[in-house]
């Protein structure tokens, strides 16, 4: 197995009688973002401020590309912290900084970089997070939350780090921004490449963003996988943690997770006593990725939601829908034949045509082209959700399209 | 006896990590971050001007009265002017400043940095590679050091004046009297002896305030509880410092 980039070794740490973190062993692998998980005051945070160095162990070892912290020199770990960029979940502002430079702070402190690199850079930064120029003057306390995170995920980026910690980045975000929040740190990963390790609540929205998962409970990793592994685990504990979490519901689109979506499917596929057909729908946003890098992650979040509400609205009378990836819908429809889902689809696309997404309102002057694809599949008992959505997705047509915002 | 451990190593950190401060400064590294040091001038120094002439004048004023109640007692109104100079300037002026200092920027002091601990500032400070006593107490500490005497000299200043003029419009004692009384009986020495005291105070209000600003952990109520505690053991370690620098003066006073 491959070096790992960081990795923690029978760590424990206990603040007066109440031990926090209980002998936890984690692998982070280099250019991966690894999301740990875990239920309100079981250590994530402080796991994350021991990879950083903000914590000590009380025994235990954290190690960086098999080099030991603690063995660290002083340049060694200089050099170390220099790669390591934070994001933490109050933001961390500093109020009597305007926001230019409590994004430039970390460049004049690590970088020995001329004032206009210095400010072509934040520029830049703040740019490509859809900050407005002008925001550059103002001071914490009058952005508002959305915009705070923006800018402290500004400042975690500002140095091009190789490896960033993102401690709960949505908290206090509303759903369509939380997820932005989350695409705008899967794409900055993709196109940087830099190791990230997350600290979430937001489940299952971060399974969409994550290469690994690691679930952390009474100061222990439950379980460390991909998410799919994740999602086919047999193991009790890990179980028993989802279980948890089945009824949660996809807080954007108030849609089924994809884990609870599936059991739901099986209970539909493997009911002997449904021996009917049913159908299996499956709605694509094409060219997502476009549209975030054209225009920007909270114009994919709104898409994405009003999608949702529209097959909600025509669909959620027959069966029960799912988000299945990040630009997959899956809807189950029992009892239903696949050419009355194509009657009711039509419908559908008439309300996705008539929605200000597809007029171009959220964003005015900006020329793009996108589509929307649905696919159909007739589902028989004691199949497989996966072969009926990869059928799906073979017979996918145009369902709406839009050319180029007004 | 936990919380006693910590506690003081976190005040064995700060002032580790000042003298490690002074120490690049003397290697000529970068240690001043002017935009603080500019702020805490400003906050420390100039905003406190109003409140401290203010209570300088009712000080010059209270003591020039109860001294010429006692001394008219014995015929000797014209020691008014001595007696109001030398406790001015050994005594009151520089502690009331350090008080109304203590209540001003320790207080704030305390506040902010307990602030910042909760918010996770200072945590962020340590990721940028900004060490926070340098960021934050350094600039503090330099700006007390030079204000608070500043300060202290302008108490004396209008203390003595104020009770000068006092004396002279109620109390019926000739304004040339009460200056030349003033002059033949002040020495430079009590002036110093103020002057080192007040840097004594400036040194324990910013190390206090910050200390306990450090100490911060949980939440809004520890903020307030940190803001109180740094006043209340600023005042008493004053108070101690002023006793321990009166004695000395006593101890070594010229024969």
């Amino acid at each position: 197995m491959a070096e790992p980039l960081i990795e923690l070794r029978d760590v424990h740490k206990a603040f007066g009688t109440r031990r926090v973190l209980d002998g936890v062993n984690l692998r982070i692998e280099k250019g991966q973002v690894t999301t740990i998980i875990g239920k309100s005051g079981v250590g994530k945070s402080v796991l994350l401020k021991h990879i950083i160095g903000l914590i000590r162990p009380d025994s235990g070892d954290i190690f960086f590309s098999g080099q030991r912290l603690r063995d660290m020199k002083r340049k060694e770990r200089k050099a170390f912290k220099a790669k390591v960029s934070y994001m933490f979940q109050s933001n961390a502002l500093f109020d009597s900084l305007n926001v230019f430079d409590n994004v430039a702070l970390p460049l004049k402190e690590k970088t020995r970089l001329p004032k206009e690199e210095i400010e072509h850079r934040v520029m830049e930064k703040i740019t490509s997070l859809e900050l407005p120029a002008d925001v550059v003057r103002k001071y914490p306390s009058q952005l508002s939350g959305g915009m705070q995170k923006r800018v402290a995920l500004a400042r975690a980026l500002v140095t091009d780090p190789e490896i960033v910690l993102f401690d709960e980045p949505t908290t206090g975000l509303d759903p369509i921004r939380k997820n932005a929040v989350l695409s705008m740190i899967a794409q900055y990963q993709r196109k940087f490449g830099f190791t990230a390790v997350l600290v979430s609540h937001d489940i299952p929205d971060v399974f969409y963003v994550s290469n690994r998962i690691a679930i952390i409970d009474d100061g222990r990793i439950l379980f460390e996988g991909t998410p799919l592994e994740l999602e086919q685990s047999h193991e009790e504990v890990v179980e028993e943690f989802l279980h948890s979490l089945d009824t949660l519901k996809n807080e954007l689109i108030g849609l089924d997770t994809r884990v609870r979506l599936e059991k739901r499917f099986t209970e539909v596929s493997e009911n002997p006593l449904v021996s009917e057909p049913y159908t299996v729908m499956l709605v694509t946003v094409e060219d997502l990725e476009n549209i975030k890098e054209e225009i920007g992650h909270l114009a994919a979040q709104y898409v994405i939601e009003a999608l949702s509400q529209a097959i909600r609205k025509y669909f959620g009378a027959f069966g029960f829908s799912g988000r299945y990836s990040q630009d997959k819908i899956v809807t189950i429809l029992p009892r239903m034949k696949v050419a009355e889902a194509q009657d009711l689809s039509r419908k559908l696309a008439k309300e996705i045509e008539g929605t200000d997404v597809l007029h171009g309102t959220h964003y005015p002057r900006i020329c793009i082209e996108f589509t929307i694809d649905v696919g159909f599949a007739q589902g028989a008992p004691g199949d497989r959700l996966k072969a009926l959505v990869d059928w799906a997705a073979a017979e996918q047509t145009n369902l709406a399209h839009l050319v180029c915002a007004s | 006896m936990n919380w006693l451990t910590r506690d003081f190593s976190v005040l064995f950190w700060m002032i580790t990590r000042l003298i490690a401060c002074a120490r690049m400064g003397h290697e000529g590294r970068k240690i001043f971050y002017l935009r603080e040091i500019a702020k805490a001038f400003s906050r420390i120094g100039a905003d406190a001007i109003p409140i401290v002439s203010v209570i300088a004048v009712s000080i010059g004023v209270i003591l020039s009265l109860q001294a010429a109640l006692q001394l008219e007692k014995v015929g000797a109104v014209s020691y008014v002017a001595s007696l109001v100079g030398v406790t001015i300037l050994t005594e009151l002026g520089p502690l009331l400043t350090a008080i109304i200092v203590t209540g001003r920027s320790g207080a704030s002091f305390a506040a902010e940095i307990a602030t910042m601990q909760i918010y996770e500032e200072i945590d962020a400070l340590e990721v940028i590679g900004l060490d926070p006593v340098r960021f934050l107490v350094w600039p503090k500490l330099l700006a007390m050091v030079l204000m608070v005497p500043c300060l202290t000299v302008l108490a004396d200043f209008v203390g003595i004046v104020s009770g000068g003029v006092f004396s002279s419009v109620f109390l019926g004692i000739d304004g040339r009297t009460y200056f030349q009384e003033s002059v033949n009986f002040l020495r430079l020495r009590f002036f110093y002896t103020g002057l080192i005291k007040s840097l004594g105070f400036a040194v324990t209000i910013t190390l206090i305030g910050c200390w306990q600003g450090f100490l911060a952990r949980d939440g809004a109520v520890d903020v307030g509880l940190r803001t109180t505690r740094a006043v209340v053991q600023s005042i008493f370690v004053i108070v101690l410092l002023d006793l321990f620098f009166t004695a000395v003066n006593y101890l070594v006073r010229p024969s």
